[in-house]
């Protein structure tokens, strides 16, 4: 049975854990915002990401991961190609620029301290004859604590 | 000894509180404007250009007999739109005649367009041929050269 002043104590240790939690460093949602697309020309555009962490987490060590039904990063560019699905599912595929290593595609990953920000540029070749709408697809970023002291993979 | 085995677990649980990935899952699109180039390799907008062929020779021609010449398909003219753009080859007559004039008064011709379309991997392709005959019984015709131009006017969306 616990005296009073010790269940005191759980109950404010239990209030700073919760208060950490709420602190992690958090992706914010994702800005895309590229050009309309005509199959003559190619189409450019950004990609913006911006990780936030406050507080306790301030200087958290974390990697970010790029990933997309069906998308690879292209060792030799260094960008992250993916196929946005159309009408008739039909594939506008676009480029990530400099998607890697900053996102993944390495054995050794990026590790960012503290808050980021970072621009990517997107790029939709020319040529695509075949897709038409508006060819969408989902991008999954993976946001995954790396503590100081781990060893890299 | 109970204090310290409080604090010991409430430190796990600080460190575990960014210890799991998160995912943000974030939908991206992009809109796909319809375009036609004339002819396959290029890649030009044609939108409210106007593209003149070189002379069709039509050959020599009398009152006695037919003349019948063709434009072999896709030399008339060939497109390469975007999949599903709306093609409208409907202003102008796929058959007709037209006006041939020369120092000789004028001599009438009649046309047919020959157009295919077909839709690939490769976007729609819009192509056509032209038949020409000149009809016999033209007496009034006098000996020597005419011209004249076929011209279509095409609408796309």
């Amino acid at each position: 049975m616990l005296k009073p002043a010790k269940l005191f104590n759980i109950a404010l240790l239990a209030a700073l854990v919760s208060g950490s939690a709420g602190a992690a460093c958090q992706l914010q949602t994702p800005i895309w915002n590229v050009q309309p697309y005509k199959a003559t020309n190619e189409a450019t555009g950004t990609l913006r990401l911006t990780v936030v962490c406050e507080g306790a987490d301030a200087l958290q060590q974390y990697t970010l991961n790029l990933s997309a039904l069906g998308g690879r990063f292209d060792q030799a560019s260094g960008a992250y190609v993916l196929g946005a699905r159309g009408k008739a599912n039909t594939v506008l595929t676009m480029q990530i620029l400099g998607a890697s290593p900053a996102l993944g595609g390495t054995v050794v990953p990026t590790v960012y301290t503290g808050s980021f920000t970072g621009i990517f540029q997107v790029v939709i070749p020319a040529g695509q004859w075949q897709a038409s709408g508006t060819p969408s697809i989902n991008l999954n970023f993976d946001l995954s604590p790396f503590a100081t002291g781990n060893s890299l993979p | 000894m109970k204090n310290a085995i409080l604090m010991v677990a409430a430190m796990g649980m600080f460190g575990g509180a960014f210890a799991e990935s998160t995912t943000v899952i974030q939908p991206v699109s992009a809109t796909v404007t319809n375009v036609c180039t004339y002819n396959v390799p290029d890649m030009s907008d044609v939108s409210g250009q106007t593209f003149t062929q070189g002379n069709k020779d039509l050959g020599s021609s009398n009152a006695l007999s037919d003349t019948n010449a063709s434009v072999p398909m896709g030399q008339f003219y060939i497109f390469r739109c975007t999949t599903g753009t709306s093609w409208d080859n409907a202003p102008y007559a796929k058959t007709g005649s037209i006006t041939l004039t020369g120092t000789g008064g004028t001599l009438t011709a009649s046309y047919q367009v020959n157009a295919i379309d077909t839709t690939g991997s490769d976007g729609d392709i819009h192509s056509a041929g032209v038949d020409f005959k000149i009809p016999k019984g033209q007496w009034t015709s006098k000996a020597g050269s005419y011209s004249g131009n076929l011209t279509v006017v095409i609408s796309y969306n």
